[in-house]
């Protein structure tokens, strides 16, 4: 016995001793799956070499055995395992006859949040997320997209703006609210400054750069609200889709029939909502959680599972150590199936219901991906509730899509092959 | 010929086993009689008891053969055996709703959904009008986990039954099914109002609502008209999210009637049973004021005790007194005024209630009370008062604690090994004890005594002096007095001996401790980069330690005072 231990010690040792490789498993034995982004983040800013192993281990990510690494790792406490080159290969091995692949990461993605410079009474959770993982990101707002600016980051993330202008219809509910007025305020002197008429010109105008920005190669992440009216924006560019309380002048009465869904990223075909009194854009969302009639009741939402190899960027996309998750609201929480576009790529669903969570698709030579709903941690999340603390839920498979997507644009770039 | 035969060995273990059934059936009619047999046989015998019910069934006693063969044939795996007796039942009485009822419930167990749906469809046929079917095949769907389905039996129902009202039971369960928790409680709120009798039901349904849904359902339950039912079933759920002041604060508002304390009294009990002294302290001492009832104002200070609210105890326990008679107040109140007087550390006041006492209780009595009075006199360090009490009853904890006071550790580790080991005021001294073969230390033993007494200045200098001689317990004794500083804002002394403690014994268990109050301490004087560079090393050192999350948030907030990432 004592001769086994002694091996065991010497074994264990040898392999401390010339370990070249930390892997950092993301199933259940990572204590921190959202930092564990962060500190691959971190290796790929100091250019060392990264691999996502897909579907290995809840997409496990394997760096350099570097001091920078391991002790970024022990002040976050986030899960390792030292492996020499013979351990790698076994993995190797193991992943070479399943539904696995490895992506190498190349470099560290500029990333940058479109987001007002004042602090609104709601808070963003790729915000939320970025900071606890400790991810840098550039907020940038209309006057730096109006002058180009977006053309710097390889990665532009959308929450919860009304790209419609139509300040989410919170004119129903908070109009005498005093964030709501300063909001108008600041946003109408705002598009005056920039030289346009009114918000919903400003907006459209901010809805077609960033068009632009992916079809010239860039990725964009959008959340909430963010999803459904940037749609609607784009197509309704040259369409008066915003009520009077946004321009002056009621929607224009035949909007729905003046829409070009070809201009769109995910949806086709659907209906502008034309009553200002009732707090839904269109029937995009498959929720409506703001109108007590319409409103659908939450359940779970299932990740669809793609081929590593054959579908790796769905499948960056989807990698989680929990496949079905509980879902949460947004002023946006689901994307009706009828109106996607058939290269809309569903990648999560709404258990039993026709619509979907998660979306995927490319657009020019770039790529956008929408998520439904606000927070994952706080499925009801109003207007002023205390953000979310993510020290509490450091193993968050929500905020797992949301990180996801901040890395996929550091993955070597592979063709889809299906 | 096998079913004769089954019978027969039937009635022949009957007429042995059991007389006692026999003497039941004395006036009753002959299929009562064989019910009652049967349930007898149920646990032991089921197919002896299921031979039983058939007979019964094709006699008088149908409804309670079907019931007694549903739960015989469940446990002999042959439920299928129930459909053909059903069918015959059904045609002789097609509206009884349990015959229907076990139909619904066999169909289901069985799994076959259409002929469920069929037999639904059947039953609302020959009961036109009725909400029995509906409800029942609802009540079926729920039990199967088909909420969705249910909630549609429900739907179609209020458009074909006289009162819809009766189905506000099964739809709020429905909705809580469906995890629609605002609806759910607004639906369990009006149920309440036909069928308060269900306020179980409605707890047991609410309870189950996630922390990010439970406001909601408290908004629902809160809202005015101020309720008692609705009030009720909120502060049962605070009790279930233990919640415990905030249960409490769900009576608040209520007029304080008789169904008021009724409510406040099952309240509290349930509070007490759940171990949430905070919630039935608050309750007890409101049904004091109303009743005047010392009982209610003793259980109250009971519950304060047990909250750690020494003073409000003795205040209860003393207005209880005055209502009691001399010989309940020395049975009752006075213990609970010596514990509330011994945990505020008045032993002085506490001897002086004995002796008021002493002449008129009886030497069982006394003792308990001076049993309450050693711990008082132990509590406060006083060694000398208490020694002749503890010499007199010998407690082990008592005499463990004495001896760690006199510094007389070989004597404390004989105590303590009989000692109650939940007894907080050894926490300490057996944490030493566990790290010094030291069979004596004066120095140690009167820093304990010092510390009970809160004289913390003594108490820091004994413990710095004896450090030196307590071997691998040195960095305990130097944390116990680095923790005095601390908590008395002395960073110029306390820091030393955390750094001491962090570099001379990095390997002790307080080192980790050593490096957090370092930092915080840092922070304190505005030194984020050496707060930064603790915590760091805190993570880095003792990765596998219990203050590491703790170190975590607080390297986070050090960070953001610096600006650095």
């Amino acid at each position: 016995m004592r001769q086994v231990l002694a091996l065991a010690l010497l074994a264990l040792t040898a392999v401390r001793l010339s370990a070249q490789h930390l892997l950092v498993p993301m199933d259940d034995q990572q204590r921190n799956h959202l930092k564990a982004y962060g500190l691959t983040y971190g290796a790929l800013q100091r250019s060392e070499k990264a691999e996502w192993l897909l579907n290995y281990r809840g997409g496990a990510f394997l760096l350099l055995d570097s001091p920078a690494t391991r002790r970024k790792a022990g002040l976050d406490g986030v899960s390792v395992t030292a492996l020499d080159e013979g351990a790698l290969a076994t993995i190797r091995t193991e992943m070479s006859g399943g539904n696995f692949d490895a992506v190498p990461l190349e470099r560290a993605p500029k990333v940058a949040i479109y987001s007002p410079p004042s602090a609104n009474p709601w808070d963003d959770a790729v915000t939320i997320a970025l900071d606890y993982a400790g991810i840098p990101y550039t907020k940038v707002w209309d006057p730096d997209v109006i002058a180009g600016e977006l053309s710097k980051y390889e990665w532009l993330h959308l929450h919860h703006e009304d790209f419609t202008g139509q300040y989410n219809k919170f004119y129903i509910a908070y109009r005498g609210s005093p964030w709501f007025i300063a909001q108008v305020n600041r946003t109408v002197a705002q598009a005056r400054q920039l030289g346009f008429d009114n918000v919903p010109a400003l907006k459209k105008a901010v809805a077609e750069r960033m068009r632009q920005y992916v079809e010239n190669g860039g990725f964009l992440f959008a959340m909430c609200g963010a999803t459904e009216t940037l749609e609607l924006a784009m197509a309704g560019m040259n369409v008066d889709i915003a009520g009077s309380f946004a321009d002056g002048t009621p929607m224009d009465a035949d909007a729905d029939q003046k829409m070009d869904w070809s201009r769109a990223f995910a949806v086709q075909n659907a209906h502008l909502e034309p009553s200002p009194l009732i707090n839904s854009m269109s029937d995009i969302d498959g929720h409506q959680v703001n109108v007590p009639g319409r409103r659908r009741a939450l359940g779970t939402f299932s990740l669809f599972a793609f081929s590593a190899r054959l579908d790796p960027v769905p499948t960056m996309l989807t990698q989680d150590h929990r496949s079905v998750l509980q879902d949460f609201y947004g002023v946006t929480t689901s994307f009706a199936k009828s109106v996607l576009k058939p290269g809309a790529r569903v990648l999560a669903y709404q258990d039993g219901l026709p619509t979907a969570k998660y979306l995927h698709g490319s657009f020019g030579k770039g790529a956008w991906t929408y998520l439904g709903g606000h927070d994952p941690e706080d499925p009801q999340h109003e207007v002023g509730a205390a953000p979310t603390d993510l020290s509490l839920y450091p193993s968050s498979p929500g905020y797992r899509l949301i990180l996801n997507n901040v890395l996929f644009p550091a993955a070597q770039k592979k063709p889809r092959k299906t | 010929m096998r079913w004769t035969r089954n019978v027969a060995c039937a009635g022949a273990l009957l007429l042995r086993a059991t007389p006692a059934v026999h003497a039941q059936e004395i006036g009753a009619t002959t299929s009562d009689s064989l019910v009652l047999r049967a349930l007898a046989l149920e646990d032991t015998k089921p197919a002896d008891a299921a031979v039983l019910y058939r007979r019964a069934f094709a006699g008088e006693a149908m409804v309670p053969a079907l019931l007694g063969l549903e739960r015989v044939y469940t446990h002999l795996g042959t439920v299928d055996s129930l459909l053909p007796l059903l069918r015959s039942a059904i045609r002789n009485e097609p509206r009884s709703s349990v015959v229907r009822t076990v139909q619904l419930r066999t169909l289901t167990a069985l799994q076959r959904d259409d002929e469920l749906t069929l037999a639904f469809r059947d039953w609302v046929r020959a009961a036109p009008g009725e909400a029995a079917p509906f409800k029942e095949y609802a009540r079926v769907l729920l039990e199967a986990g088909r909420s969705a389905a249910a909630d549609s039996v429900l739907s179609s129902a209020a458009r074909m039954v006289r009162d819809p009202r009766d189905f506000s039971a099964e739809l709020a369960q429905v909705a809580t099914a469906q995890r629609m928790w605002n609806e759910g409680a607004r639906r369990w709120r009006e149920t309440l109002v036909q069928t308060p009798q269900l306020y179980q039901a409605a707890v047991f349904a609410l309870g189950l609502a996630p922390g990010a849904a439970r406001d909601s359902v408290r908004t629902v339950l809160l809202a005015p008209p101020v309720w008692l039912p609705a009030r009720r079933v909120l502060a049962s759920l605070e009790l279930i999210w233990s919640q415990p002041r905030r249960a409490w604060l769900a009576f608040e508002g209520v007029p304080a009637d008789a169904a008021t304390v009724a409510a406040w009294t099952e309240f509290a009990d349930d509070a007490d049973a759940r171990s949430m002294p905070v919630a039935s302290r608050e309750a007890y001492a409101a049904i004091y004021r109303q009743t005047r009832e010392p009982a209610s104002a003793l259980r109250a200070a009971d519950a304060a005790l047990s909250s750690g609210e020494a003073a409000t105890a003795l205040e209860l326990a003393s207005v209880a007194q005055r209502g009691l008679t001399a010989p309940l107040a020395v049975r009752d109140a006075v213990p609970v005024r010596l514990r509330a007087m011994a945990a505020l550390g008045r032993a002085g006041d506490a001897l002086a209630l004995v002796d008021s006492v002493r002449p008129t209780v009886v030497p069982i009595q006394l003792q308990l009370l001076e049993r309450e009075l050693m711990w008082a006199w132990l509590r406060v360090g006083d060694a000398a008062r208490a020694r002749p009490l503890v010499t007199r009853l010998d407690e082990d904890e008592a005499t463990a604690l004495l001896a760690i006071y006199d510094g007389d550790f070989a004597q404390a580790r004989v105590a303590l090994r009989h000692a109650d080991a939940s007894n907080t005021l050894l926490l300490l001294p057996r944490a030493l004890l566990s790290r010094t073969t030291l069979p004596t230390s004066p120095a140690l033993g009167s820093a304990f005594a010092a510390l009970a007494r809160r004289d913390t200045a003594t108490a820091v200098t004994q413990l710095l002096g004896s450090a030196p001689e307590v071997g691998d317990a040195a960095p305990l004794v130097l944390a116990m007095a680095a923790r005095l500083l601390t908590a008395a804002r002395n960073d110029t002394r306390a820091l030393p001996l955390w750094s001491r403690i962090v570099t001379d014994y990095s390997t002790s268990p307080e080192a980790p401790e050593g490096d957090l109050e370092w930092a915080r301490a840092a922070i304190r004087a505005r030194d984020g980069s050496t707060a930064i560079t603790r915590l760091e090393h805190l993570l880095l050192t003792y990765p596998t330690s219990a203050l590491a999350p703790q170190a975590r948030r607080e390297l986070e907030a050090a960070r953001r005072l610096t600006g650095t990432s």
